[in-house]
This record gives structure tokens, sequence and C-alpha cells, in this order.
């Protein structure tokens, strides 16, 4: 004798289920463009990939430069884990020095480096550091074990704790993943200093970068140059010129009288 | 057959004998883990390196007897099981070394069983052949002028026995009789923090003895509360019913009392070590063999666990190390560490520390992060090895117009420098290049930035001074 589907016997049941569903599919919040600064990542999963071999110190110094941006000041004090696998061949522009971590913003008693012999065991000790909530930095180079299962994983993991995890891929690297956003990175000039050297060069600015976001969960592709200045990243704007508006463009014809 | 034979005069007499070359650090090695294994009758074992042949262990069982029923009982019951391993075994129980030695070794008359018990030291003594006092060759003296026994030279006297068999004799004899005191180096450092479980049926799970090992750790760490402590380090012994002891090591990044914290972290050791169970474990010992100072905690004025979420304490961080340093090992999970230099590549580095040096230092300047940022500027990433850089300098002390580095052309479109480090005089392996270096901090026209030194000062130091790239962005 059959008996009744279970869904149907009580609604609270389907209530629960509902919800349920709707805690794993709360929208991510996208990365919000708003007035002068401001470019804040949410929680879950982002990759920075550098546009070229010779950009992935700047790409290196954006992640480290998002990590803590924007954040509440109690979430600023997590501690950091830094993962990268020992002996990686993305690895050869050397290690994090850390006396420089604090121009970044991040202070280098909460930093955590790691070092791990292999892929699986980066992907392992990133998702445990996401675990114990705190913000964690990979780089994961060109790995066949970053995939999408993986990177979904790791992107749960940082959901759920409310954290930030940063990639750090190869530059040729195209495998697909779960993340909500990946950055393509590449040094720009900064701007000059006011003095000059004793052979005529100036002395360098605050460092500038071109951040193109590539690709994001429910948004468009969008380019950016940003500036890291006063310990937080500053959107530029384009120059005045370029934004005129046909009201405030010059009378030409009045001129012409 | 004797020792000391020739092999051709021993073949000649057995022509079906086995030989073997002489390994005596296999030997000692033997026994050195014999003396281990030993250690399930009391912590203070030794290897004793007897005259004849590396042969004997030291057992002090002061204090142990009592728990195996007596002295007959935890011979009998040791001879036997060191029997069942397929050796021959003797042994003594006496109230000194020097004359336990002897007994087992030598001696007056062999019991049916194995072992004696010396309950009378000086009538068990005199009984004992001289060579049962650890003197080697002076014993073949003594028998030639008819010493055979230790009673006949017990009665000599003294000044006589050191000037005709010098010192040590006397020394030995002493001894012997308890009249010097003599101390055994046991093998294992004296742990004050220990916790054991003993098994009549071994353990033939991992799982078992998962759940064995956290019990252990519940009556360590309540020993350890009540003294105000917190485990550094511990060891723990897996004594398997046949012998062989495994040994694991776990080391934490703070004191740490959580029995469930300890039994997870050897959790994930034995998962990963594979360990050969063989017959079984009966014996579980955990040895703290290093210890901090831990006194209690406060959980939190409210109690509420959630307005401390966002922010790990401490402690939790000190948990989340311990766990990567388990499963990665110890080397690999570091923390910032400064030293007092001005050498960049000394002043900063990452060490595999729980503490490293500097740490406190930087934790006090990190109240302000204006003081980090009066540190000199200095390049995110900083190569292990500066490697050299084919550069032209415009003027002697200037930044170079470009640069080669790895087979990449690079032009230079802004620059700051010199900034001008001397080598540490005062070290002498600094002595050996004792160079200048000029760092430049320079942006190439892509916007990319490194950090460049020029080896030596022009004109003192060298002609043709070397370039290289020490660090980037």
């Amino acid at each position: 004798m059959p008996t009744a589907p279970r869904v149907l016997r009580g609604r609270p049941q389907l209530e629960e289920l509902r919800r349920q569903i709707q805690a794993i599919e709360t929208p991510t919040p996208l990365p919000v463009l708003a007035g002068q600064d401001a470019l804040v990542l949410g929680a879950g999963l982002h990759e920075v990939c550098p546009a070229s071999y010779l950009d992935t110190p700047a790409a290196l110094a954006f992640q480290i430069g998002m990590l803590g941006h924007g954040l509440a000041e109690q979430d600023q004090l997590r501690p950091v884990i830094w993962v990268r696998s020992a002996g990686h061949r993305a690895h050869d522009f050397g290690r994090p020095y850390p006396l420089a971590l604090a121009r970044w913003g991040l202070a280098p008693e909460r930093v955590l480096l790691v070092e791990a012999r292999d892929a699986s065991d980066v992907l392992w000790a990133m998702e445990e550091g996401l675990n114990a909530g705190a913000l964690v930095i990979g780089e994961i180079g060109a790995s066949a074990r970053y995939d999408l299962t993986a990177s979904r994983r790791l992107h749960r993991s940082a959901h759920t704790a409310k954290a930030r995890v940063l990639v750090l891929r190869c530059h040729q690297d195209i495998q697909p993943s779960a993340a909500l956003t990946r950055w393509r990175l590449s040094a720009l000039p900064s701007p000059d200093r006011p003095w000059r050297g004793a052979t005529g060069l100036p002395g360098l600015g605050a460092p500038r970068f071109c951040a193109v976001l590539e690709r994001v969960r429910g948004g468009p592709p969008k380019t950016f140059e940003i500036e890291w200045k006063n310990a937080a990243f500053h959107v530029l704007e384009p120059a005045k010129m370029a934004r005129r508006t046909a009201q405030s463009a010059p009378q030409f014809d009045r001129l012409a009288v | 057959m004797r020792r000391g034979q020739a092999l051709a005069d021993a073949k000649a007499l057995e022509p079906g004998l086995r030989i073997a070359p002489f390994a005596p650090d296999a030997d000692r090695r033997l026994l050195g883990a014999f003396a281990r294994w030993c250690g399930r009758w009391s912590p203070w074992t030794a290897p004793d390196p007897g005259e004849p042949g590396e042969d004997g262990v030291m057992v002090d069982i002061t204090g142990c007897a009592h728990l195996f029923g007596g002295e007959d009982a935890l011979i009998t019951a040791a001879l036997k099981a060191v029997r069942g391993q397929g050796l021959t075994a003797h042994g003594a129980i006496a109230p000194t070394i020097g004359l336990a030695w002897g007994l087992a070794r030598f001696p007056a008359r062999r019991s049916s069983s194995g072992w004696l018990i010396a309950h009378d030291v000086s009538a068990s003594l005199h009984a004992l052949p001289v060579e049962g006092l650890r003197i080697g060759d002076t014993a073949a003296r003594l028998r030639r002028f008819g010493l055979k026994r230790v009673g006949d030279i017990a009665g000599l006297p003294r000044a006589n026995l050191a000037r005709r068999f010098g010192p040590d004799l006397v020394r030995r004899l002493d001894q012997a009789r308890g009249q010097e005191d003599e101390t055994l180096n046991p093998l294992q450092p004296k742990t004050p923090f220990r916790a054991r479980m003993r098994f009549a049926d071994a353990l033939l799970l991992l799982e078992g003895i998962k759940q064995a090992v956290r019990e252990t750790a519940d009556t360590l760490c309540a020993h350890l509360e009540s003294e105000g402590r917190g485990l550094r380090r511990v060891e723990l012994n897996l004594f398997r019913v046949d012998g062989k002891i495994h040994l694991l090591i776990i080391g934490t990044a703070a004191p740490a009392r959580d029995a469930a914290h300890i039994a997870r972290l050897f959790n994930e050791k034995l998962d990963r070590a594979e360990i050969d169970i063989g017959f079984g474990i009966d014996v579980i010992e955990l040895n703290a063999t290093a210890t901090g100072a831990l006194s209690g905690r406060q959980s939190g004025l409210t109690g509420d666990a959630r307005l401390n979420d966002s922010r790990l304490d401490t402690e939790d961080f000190a948990r989340l190390t311990d766990r990567l340093s388990v499963r990665l090992g110890e080397t690999r999970v570091k923390r910032a560490a400064r030293r007092d230099s001005h050498i960049p590549e000394r002043a900063a580095g990452w060490s595999g520390e729980a503490n490293p040096p500097g740490s406190a230092l930087m934790v006090r300047e990190a109240g302000g992060q204006q003081a980090f940022l009066l540190t000199p500027e200095r390049p995110l990433l900083i190569l292990a090895r500066p490697e050299p850089a084919e550069a032209v300098a415009e003027i002697p002390d200037g930044p170079p117009r470009s640069f080669v580095w790895r087979r990449t052309r690079h032009q230079v479109r802004q620059a700051e420098g010199p900034e001008r480090l001397a080598p540490e005089w005062w070290r002498p392996e600094s002595r050996a290049s004792p160079k200048t270096r000029d760092y430049f901090r320079i942006e190439t026209i892509e916007g990319r930035r490194f950090w460049l030194y020029r080896d030596g000062l022009y004109g003192p130091e060298t002609r043709n001074p070397q370039w290289f790239v020490h660090g980037a962005s």
C-alpha cells in the first residue's frame, strides 16, 4: 500500500528545505566600486593572475593589499595564512620580506608562512586556515590539482568562515574555477616624485597597477587603474578632460563672435 | 670454542659454523633498542657496555617492583619476556649496580631459573668470582696470586691492593659494596610528566589506539593542570607485543593542555605514519619532554563566543599552527623573525620556531603600524641569493639606466638611492668579502619595481663592480 510522499505531509519540512536552499544560494556581494576608493572584495575565493611573468611581484602586492582592504577593524586582526608550495617555479622572485609587509597593510606577526611540499598539501593548508577563520593567501601556480572541485571547496570554506582567500595563479593558467572574481594584474608606471637624483632620474611615486576584472560572478568585466597610497587602494579617475559633458564644454560659438 | 679464537681454528672444530662480520654499531643499536624496550618495567634503563661483549641492560627498579608483585615476580616475568624473544638471558637483582652486574654474569652457582636476588650484600659479594668486579684483565692477575673470589681480597689492606693492582680495583670493590656512589645514566631523560596505559589484550586496530591515546592524554593533562603546566613537546611510545617500539613526537606552538587537541594532533600523525601494529600494542606511554607554564584561562566575561568570533585569539592561532606543523612538518610552518642586523637578508626572515627571535619586538611595534613605516623601504619579495645582473651606471655612484636580468633588458625610468650598507665588520665570516653595497630602488618603464645593488665602492674596494638584483616590487 503506497504511503503519501513525506514532503506533502507537512508544510514545515518544505519551508525548512526552502530555507536551506536559500542559505546555499545566498547571492554573494559583488566587488563594488563607490566613490574614489572602496574596491572591496566579498567573502569567498578570489583569483589574481599576473598579466605576464614579470608582473608576478605586482600581482602579489595587489593580493596582499586587497587581503585586508576595506575590512572591519576586528577582521583586520585575523591571522593570515600564506601558503606556497616549496620550490615551485612560480616562486623564483623569492620569499616575502617581513619588513616590507607592513607597508602593504599586513602586520608580519599575524602571518604564518606555510611552505608545503606539494599541491595537495597547499590546498589542505588553505582549507584548514579558512576553517580556523584566518585570511588566506595561496600561491597555487599552475597546478592541475586546483580545479573546479578544489576551488569550490575553498570558496565554500571561505564563505562559511566569512573570510577571504586570494589565490595567485600562474600567468599562463587558464583552467576554469569557482572563484568569485578573477583579476589580471600588470604594473603601471608610477607618478614621478618632484625631485631628481644625481643622474636626473626622478624618484618613485606611489605604486600603480592596472587591475582588469576579467571574470566576476554576476557582473560585467571592468578595468581599474589603481594606486596604493596611505595604506589603501585608490581608484584613479580618468583625467578631467575626458569626462566633460556637453554642458560643461566651452562655448565655441561665443568665441567665434 | 672461545672468544678471540682464530676463525680457521674454529672452523676446524665445527665445519658447519655460520660466520657473520662483527658489527659493533649494529650491536649497540640493538642493545639501545632493547634497553628502551625494558622501559616497560622501569623508566630508568640503560644499555650496559659490559666487558665481555656489549650484552647487558641495567634497569633501576627502585620503587617499581611492587607494581609487578615483588622482585621475584618482576624478574621472572622480565626474563620470560626476554626469552620469549628468542634470546638467552640471565638476570640478577642487587642493591648495588656492581653487585647486580657480577651476579648476572658470574654467579657462584647457576640457579635453575637463571636469576638471583642478593638479599645479603656481603655474603653474595664474597662468593663472587673476581671477574665479577668489572675489573677486566686485573682479574687474571689476581688469580695468579690465588685470589679467586671477592671474599679473598675483601680482607686485604686497601693500600696494598691499590698499589699492586691499581686504584680501579678498590673503586670497583667499593662500588659493589655500596660504599661508593654509582648512578645509572638512564637512556630516557627524566620526565616529570608521564602517563601510560597497559592493556591485558593487545590493541590491534588504529581506532583503538587513538582512543587509548585520548584517554592517556586525559590523564597527562589532568596531571599537568594540577601543576599549572602546559605541553610543549610530547612523545608517544607505542610498545609492540614483540618488543618493537614506535615513537611519535609532536610539538606545540604554545603550551597546551587540552587533551582533545593533543589527541587530534596524534591522530593526524598516526594516520600518516602508517605504523606497523604487528601483533598488537600492549603499552601506550605519553612523555611530556618539554613543558611551559600555563595558568588557567578565562573564557570571556559574557560567555558569548560569538562576540570574539571574528578575531582568532592566540590560543586558536597556536592550535592552527600545531595542526599545520604536525601534518606538513615543523620546519614548513614559519613565522616572521627579526634579528639585530642591518644586512637585509639577515635582518628579517622566516623561522620555523614557535617564538622566533624578534617576535616580541614586532608585536610591540605593531601597536602602531607607524613604527614599521619608519623602517627603510624594502621590496616585497626578496631573493634568497642575490642574482647577478649586467648593468652599467652613467656615473660611478649612480643607478644604472638599464640592466639585463634573467635574459631580459629593463629600462630604468625612476630611481632612488643609493642606500649604502656597509658589511658587518664585527662578524668573522663577513670579513671574507668586505664589500659595501649601494642599494637602489628602481622602476622600469613598464612600472615594475626592482631592488638592485652594486657590490663594492668604486676605487677603494673594486675597479669593476658587479651589480645584483636582490628583490622585486
